[in-house]
């Protein structure tokens, strides 16, 4: 059995970012990324004799019913995210959850792809393999999205207006 | 805008957007081995209530009283 660390670091970046462009919120999206990967704690026995690809689909199943389990709930939070206390967190933070809004603004399955691609630099048929749609559907949707950010795209470059 | 050239300024834009630096990324580690801990901390006390119990029930030789016993022991009752 791999190291868990060394699998909840290569992980998660991408849970967290999915995480908050779904829910828009550092708290929650913090949260539910913890929430994700203590269910991969209790299933690692299993979990860490699968390839990356299908341990990353797993995750990424696991997130998605938990965040379906909290709007069930409509669970409302009090307490202060933990990333946010951190000192160079906020300006970080408000371009994130910027970015993140953008693309809470695309069809919630376009969001994973774009993310799967630009965040974790996943080619279409491993984005397919992860999110369970074919090659060529990941593809069409992926030039549409380039389209639909073109757009804002000029906000989040460096320097650019936010 | 070439799609290559868009390609790689959305890579760089979102890839910096959603970097989480070394900092954030042990916290958010260290965070996650506290809530381990307290989850194994709350199944232990479960254990701990239903070896309780079985040792109760033998001691009475009791064993029809057994779910009520357990319930009484984890303060559902």
């Amino acid at each position: 059995m791999g190291d868990f660390e060394t699998f909840y670091r290569a992980n998660l970046r991408m849970i967290h970012a999915l995480a908050l462009t779904r829910t828009g919120n550092a708290w929650q999206a913090e949260d539910l990324t913890q929430d994700t990967f203590l269910r991969a704690w209790q299933h690692y026995h299993q979990l860490s004799t699968w390839e990356p690809v299908a341990q990353r689909a797993w995750l990424i199943r696991t997130l998605r019913n938990l965040i379906t389990d909290e709007w069930r709930k409509a669970r409302v939070a009090e307490a202060a995210p933990v990333a946010d206390r951190r000192a160079d967190a906020s300006a970080q933070s408000d371009a994130r959850l910027d970015v993140a809004s953008a693309l809470g603004e695309l069809e919630e399955r376009d969001g994973d792809i774009v993310l799967l691609r630009y965040v974790e630099g996943m080619n279409s048929r491993e984005i397919g393999e992860a999110l369970g749609m074919p090659e060529g559907t990941v593809r069409r949707r992926l030039s549409e999205c380039r389209s639909a950010l073109a757009q804002r795209l000029a906000q989040w470059a460096p320097g650019g207006q936010r | 805008m070439k799609e290559q050239e868009l390609d790689n300024r959305l890579a760089a834009a979102l890839g910096e957007a959603f970097h989480l630096a070394q900092g954030v990324e042990d916290a958010l580690w260290l965070e996650f081995v506290r809530r381990r801990a307290d989850e194994r901390n709350a199944w232990s006390t479960f254990a701990g209530a239903i070896r309780l119990a079985n040792q109760r029930l033998l001691e009475a030789n009791r064993w029809s009283a057994w779910p009520a016993q357990l319930a009484t022991n984890l303060g559902w009752r």
